[in-house]
């Protein structure tokens, strides 16, 4: 009788956050595909029925060279982002000691920072007579100023930039949580430090890594300001494509096929990463 | 002398008083209007000269809401006339049409209440389609003329200078997204005879090797501080910003077959549904009067739509780039049907993606 009670009680107070996010999110949901399936009238209005026709335009195979542009930029940030992240949260975690509360301090400020600002920053160091170019001019690796910008290359350096510290937060609570007495046994046993941190540490912060990751990703398909402003108008990816319809031309219903259609290619791709960190995670502790 | 001084002075500040006279403070007390705005530099200009004349003039307070045109005529056909979210809102001459077309604009004005309209050049005083216009825009070229200079480059008359290929890579291009589309339909003109044909910028844009393409202010000059760049496709409005880093910029609008056109201009529009329509005037009395527009042009540099100020200024070497010289460009801008360059924008944003962009 009592956990019956417990429960609806619960139930109850899970009603309210529940409630709150599905009438949020999924209204927005349900109205975004709504409109990608009425014609458009064009600046701003849709017409009356229902069609498909937005849908079909995706068809083109431009668009599903921009997506493959995307996820391929989007896996690119994550594991360069996963690569410099790691190390740092490792050390931050397990090494560093008080030290590591004033890193952990820089890395929080440093994602604080607007993304604009960053990505400005970002313009003033990779620009022909910024300091990269002026440090790869002295040390004598290039003989006169080379675009930087404008390209691939800005574009997942900024976003790196910015996913670092999302990597760190999220992989900092997975490392110190790993009790140091597996590390201490193994290194009782004779095991090097690099052998601790391959057989043991890095099994254990697997989760953390597959969530940091499948984050980082989703949202990087979903980058719009960092390639509007790094990629100086050369790199096409699909947000980009979803804000041209949605503000210059004002197409809401294909704005809004596009955006279902980028949506359902995320959920995708997480899902099959998921299911490959599942995968992994058998075989590698059977 | 001293009574010429005082006549004088009662003259300039008529239109004010009289615009003044036909209200009271306290007919706006307590009111608030709310205008849309351009965001950043202009609106905290604007804050600076038209705010405090309004406040004084009406004792109205002012609400801002910062954005795009775009952004504004989108709300302003979500709202469909009810509750819309601002009483006046700029727009440039490539929303107007459509903003008219939908029914969203009121286009009763009180001359009374804007005496300063008749200051205005003759083909952006307001009409059926668009409100008074309180800026006009020259696009076209801006150049280092030192850097031309020292490279054996003559000054960007017309469109063929900037293929050389001694300014590879310092060039930089506005993305078709971005404002200033009327010097890609002049580029399509001198190239095909075909305003609305973009075949003409991209075969143009073939022989400018590695252009730097831009789609916010901010970007540009970023860019422009560090040297990189020595010829802008844009507003002339820029000038006086880029002159601030020491460098001797010119503004040109190069030849496009029988005709200079690189005119636009933006308007401000009262919205139909609004209740402050008398405040709304107020206020745009306001932005084309001589104080307020002489103030723009030397602090934004945007060129006048009041022809007096445009007069006065044009002989000053440091602003003429920046004002129309005669009533001429803007007949040539008429020419310009963007009802046919709004229908043809998804092609040439598709046409650019797959040409310009990877």
């Amino acid at each position: 009788m009592k956990v019956s009670r417990n429960r609806r009680a619960a139930g109850l107070l899970l009603a309210v956050p529940v409630g709150f996010v599905l009438i949020t999110f999924g209204s927005a949901l349900i109205l975004f595909l709504l409109e990608s399936l009425h014609p458009s009238t064009g600046m701003g209005s849709s017409g009356e029925g229902f069609t498909l026709e937005n849908y079909g335009r995706l068809l083109d195979s431009y668009f599903f060279e921009v997506l493959v542009r995307t996820a391929l930029i989007s896996l690119v940030v994550t594991a360069l982002s996963l690569v410099v992240a790691y190390p740092f949260a490792l050390y931050v975690a397990r090494y560093a000691g008080r030290f590591g509360t004033i890193c952990l301090v820089v890395v929080l400020a440093s994602h604080g920072m607007s993304l604009v600002v960053r990505a400005l920053g970002w313009i003033s160091i990779l620009t022909e007579g910024g300091p990269a170019n002026q440090a790869l001019l002295a040390l004598g690796l290039i003989s006169h100023p080379i675009r930087l910008l404008d390209g691939n290359f800005a574009l997942v350096v900024g976003l790196v930039h910015g996913f670092v510290p999302l990597f760190v937060l999220i992989l900092y609570p997975v490392l110190h949580a790993i009790d140091p007495a597996f590390e201490r046994a193994a290194e009782g046993l004779g095991a090097s430090r690099m052998t601790v941190i391959r057989k043991i540490i890095w099994p254990l912060s697997l989760p953390g890594v597959v969530a940091a990751s499948l984050l980082c990703f989703a949202i990087c398909m979903g980058v719009y300001t960092t390639t509007a402003l790094l990629a100086g108008g050369r790199v096409t990816t699909f947000p980009i494509l979803v804000q041209q319809q949605i503000s210059v031309v004002m197409n809401y219903p294909f704005g809004a096929a596009m955006a279902m259609a980028l949506l359902v290619v995320v959920m995708g791709m997480t899902w099959a990463g998921s299911a490959c960190a599942r995968w992994y995670a058998a075989i590698a502790n059977p | 002398m001293i009574r010429e001084c005082v006549v004088g002075l009662l003259l300039a500040a008529a239109p004010l008083v009289g615009a003044a006279a036909q209200s009271s403070p306290k007919e706006f007390a307590g009111q608030t209007l709310r205008v849309a705005i351009f965001g950043g530099t202009w609106q905290q200009w604007q804050q600076k000269t038209i705010e405090p004349l309004f406040t004084k003039a009406t004792g109205a307070k002012v609400e801002y809401t910062p954005g795009a045109p775009a952004q504004f005529l989108a709300a302003m056909v979500a709202a469909k006339g009810r509750n819309v979210p601002f009483d006046l809102a700029p727009l440039g001459d490539d929303l107007l049409l459509e903003a008219s077309r939908q029914g969203l604009l009121l286009n009763d004005y009180s001359k009374a209440l804007m005496p300063n309209v008749d200051k205005l050049f003759d083909e952006i005083k307001p009409n059926q389609v668009h409100g008074p216009s309180d800026f006009v825009s020259l696009n076209g070229v801006l150049y280092d003329e030192e850097k031309f200079r020292s490279n054996g480059l003559p000054p960007p008359t017309n469109w063929e200078v900037l293929n050389n290929p001694k300014l590879a890579g310092h060039i930089a291009i506005p993305d078709i997204t971005f404002v200033y589309r009327i010097i890609y339909a002049n580029i399509n003109y001198w190239k095909t005879g075909d305003r609305y044909n973009l075949d003409g910028t991209l075969e143009w844009l073939k022989n400018i090797k590695n252009p730097i393409v831009y789609n916010d202010f901010p970007t540009l000059q970023t860019r422009f501080n560090s040297g990189e760049i020595w010829a802008v496709l844009g507003s002339a409005g820029y000038i006086l910003r880029f002159r601030k880093q020491g460098r001797e910029m010119k503004f040109v609008i190069p030849q496009s077959r029988d005709e200079k056109g690189g005119v636009t201009f933006s308007s401000l529009n009262i919205i139909k549904g609004t209740t402050k329509a008398r405040l709304a005037q107020i206020w745009i009395n306001l932005a084309i009067s001589d104080e307020v527009q002489t103030s723009m042009v030397k602090e934004i540099g945007f060129g006048a739509s009041n022809r007096v100020v445009s007069d006065k200024l044009r002989n000053d070497p440091a602003l003429k780039d920046l004002l129309i010289d005669n009533e001429e460009q803007l007949k040539i801008a008429a020419k310009t049907d963007w009802g046919k360059m709004t229908a043809v924008l998804p092609q040439w944003i598709d046409k650019w993606d797959r040409a310009v962009r990877r």
